[in-house]
């Protein structure tokens, strides 16, 4: 064994556009807390600490998408004092909820919700990270699992591959002994095309799945959009499934745009 | 403390008030002299959603979760 004391790596995270609720889920740990708090060093954490300690950072965690000038400055001075730059959550990830403005004039939408528009600066896109600067692994969900996060960091840490799985959540619903509930109810869910990381939560309450681990390694969501008009789902429905918290994630833009078309 | 003395306090960030944010206010003795707060959380728009102008993908949320319950 070394006698080199590893050194904890330092973490840093950074909140861009959106709600919170993945960096938080860091804090959600509960049990895991502790023992997450004694493997790592939290240098960077304006929603948990005052302490704002300056980089370089070994580990950053990027929360919320790209939507305004200022905000894409500021991640590519992030990248730079990020060793390993993840993102954490759709908006990261996929442009989040708020990339559905995506197929909307943004200027209109200003006008109609704030007084005094020219108080406000945003970028015609909401944009993922990857989209400005590379990013080592992206940790997809809406919110995250904090179980795939702390593995995730566990991973990062010691410099092995993360655990996370890229299947569906079909397997997911297979491995509760869930019924299919599009099968069984004719629901229109997306658990075929979706990641897993949710443990089959909507499909477990008889609910068709929302899409918001994004799409998985290979959907196939052109047979998908065919079974949602099997079940008598029309176009427009077809396109608005596609068209959550992932809309932007290339795979749900592709099929619903096809959806749209026709 | 003394009457006429003149404190700032400056609170770059904020980490709850309708996102991320920013706090100055100045005191003079025990009268508040100016205060400011900005807002400097990104906008999403979630407001457009709600009106009628933007029907159909803006509300797809909404409407996706009625198209689910059978």
């Amino acid at each position: 064994m070394s006698s080199k004391i590893r050194r904890k790596p330092r973490i840093g995270v950074f909140k861009f556009a959106s709600c919170d609720g993945c960096q938080l889920s860091l804090l959600d740990a509960e049990d895991e807390l502790l023992g997450v708090a004694r493997a790592i060093d939290i240098a960077y954490f304006p929603e948990a600490s005052r302490a704002m300690l300056k980089g370089p950072y070994d580990i950053g965690l990027v929360e919320g998408s790209i939507t305004t000038y200022h905000d894409a400055q500021r991640i590519q001075e992030v990248r730079r004092k990020c060793k390993t730059l993840i993102t954490i959550g759709a908006c990261a990830t996929a442009g989040g909820i708020q990339a559905l403005r995506n197929w909307k004039d943004v200027d209109e939408f200003i006008r109609v919700v704030y007084a005094t528009p020219k108080y406000i600066n945003t970028l015609k896109l909401s944009a993922p990270i990857a989209e400005h600067v590379p990013v080592d692994f992206e940790l997809r969900g809406c919110p995250i699992n904090k179980y795939q996060l702390i593995e995730l960091i566990k991973a990062t840490s010691a410099g092995r591959k993360p655990n996370v799985p890229t299947y569906s959540v079909c397997m997911e619903c297979k491995r509760k002994g869930n019924v299919c509930i599009a099968v069984a109810q004719g629901i229109a869910c997306l658990g075929p095309v979706t990641q897993a990381g949710c443990d089959a939560l909507c499909p477990s309450y008889d609910r068709g799945c929302y899409g918001c681990y994004g799409p998985m390694e290979s959907p196939n969501t052109a047979s998908l959009s065919n079974q949602f008009h099997i079940l008598g789902r029309d176009n427009a429905e077809i396109t608005r499934a596609f068209r959550g918290f992932n809309a932007w994630a290339w795979q749900f833009r592709k099929a619903g745009e096809e959806s749209e078309r026709t | 403390m003394n009457k006429q003395q003149t404190r700032t306090i400056k609170v770059e960030t904020l980490a709850r008030v309708e996102g991320e944010g920013a706090l100055y206010v100045k005191l003079k003795g025990d009268q508040v002299q100016d205060v400011k707060l900005k807002i400097y959380e990104p906008p999403r728009f979630f407001e457009a959603g709600t009106s009628p102008n933007f029907p159909i993908l803006w509300r797809a949320s909404a409407e996706f979760v009625r198209s689910h319950i059978r």
